[in-house]
């Protein structure tokens, strides 16, 4: 019995260590996806948006995303 | 229009072949008409576990190269009428080719079949990305070994499809399980972001079936477990083979004993 709740212990950390390594990977495209959306609403370069992919002991990914914008394109959320 | 399912896993050797082989023979001999595709080139043994090794004129390369049409280089299964084999190469892969290829090839067989089963090469190189490219729904196969196990969390991981994948547990012991000597289905199911569809017991009759080819008789536990994931992806229910059933209860137990002491 102990042994078996070492083993599933073991297999957690394996899994969410090796998904740790997957939002590096899409960090760098997502991050841009989401500079091109944005854009079109807020007045924002790529420096001005900080995305963190962290990821929780039972292996959930916690998406953070904090934007900072000096303006607002009002007249684009009215466009057709 | 056939549904197209890739067979496939992280790691080699949990069984993806045999369950092709096996799986296919259940659902044709539902009526169902099944076409068995073998992608893992020059490592390629759906043949020999077929038993038509010999039957073999045309493979998936003379396809490729113009050599025979798709449907030429079909086999049908000795024993059921509804099963048909597509062979691959055999030893040394004599051009290149992609996904593009492949879906070409099966594009054209696909109307005249219920169901394409594709047996994708193990890892997540080449083959693995050549093989997903050819399906619509995958299947994830693994074991209740730690090193599967991870390695099926990683081809769940980069496959990419609107479905979620479907995973069958294969060689599970349900003796072993019981006696917490095994990572459970439970477990392996929470560990994984797919949805089960089934759960094969370890089965002697296998080891059989490799060296004569064949069906499983209808009787024995791993049938059983086949006809359940067959009937899981007709209907789209989930009733999954209780391998520890086998093993409850007094005569469940005296049955375990004796099985641990052999």
């Amino acid at each position: 019995m102990k042994n078996l709740q070492i083993v599933e212990n073991r297999l957690k950390n394996m899994i969410v260590s090796d998904k740790k390594e997957n939002p590096m990977r899409i960090a760098k495209v997502l991050k841009s996806e989401i500079v091109n959306v944005l854009k079109n609403y807020f007045e924002i370069t790529c420096e001005d948006v900080n995305l963190d992919i962290l990821i929780d002991e039972n292996g959930k990914y916690d998406i953070q995303i904090n934007v900072l914008s000096r303006a607002i394109k009002i007249a684009n959320t009215f466009a057709d | 229009m056939a549904r197209k399912f890739v067979i496939t896993s992280g790691k080699g050797g949990v069984g993806k072949t045999t369950i092709v082989a096996s799986l296919g023979l259940t659902l044709a001999r539902l009526g169902y008409k099944t076409l068995l595709i073998d992608m893992d080139f020059g490592l390629n043994n759906l043949d020999v576990l077929m038993n038509i090794e010999n039957k073999i004129v045309y493979d998936i390369i003379d396809v490729i190269e113009g050599k025979c049409s798709p449907k030429q280089a079909l086999i049908q299964d000795l024993i059921e009428n509804n099963l048909y084999i597509f062979p691959s190469t055999h030893g040394f892969c004599r051009v290149k080719f992609g996904s593009r290829e492949l879906l070409a090839i099966i594009s054209s067989l696909e109307k005249y079949f219920d169901f394409v089963l594709i047996d994708s090469p193990a890892g997540i190189d080449g083959g693995f990305r050549r093989a997903i490219g050819c399906g619509d729904e995958y299947i994830v196969v693994t074991t209740p070994h730690l090193s599967a196990i991870r390695d099926a969390d990683k081809i769940i991981t980069n496959l990419i499809s609107e479905k979620k994948p479907y995973l069958i547990i294969n060689r599970a012991r349900g003796d072993l399980m019981l006696d917490s000597k095994m990572l459970n289905v439970k477990t392996i199911i929470n560990s994984l972001n797919a949805e089960i569809i089934g759960v094969i017991p370890e089965d002697d009759n296998v080891s059989l079936q490799l060296l004569t080819g064949g069906a499983f008789d209808e009787n024995t536990a791993i049938q059983k477990s086949l006809n359940m994931i067959a009937h899981n992806i007709i209907s789209g229910e989930n009733k999954i083979f209780d391998c520890t059933k086998k093993y409850r209860g007094f005569l469940g137990t005296i049955r375990k004993n004796l099985k641990s002491r052999l």
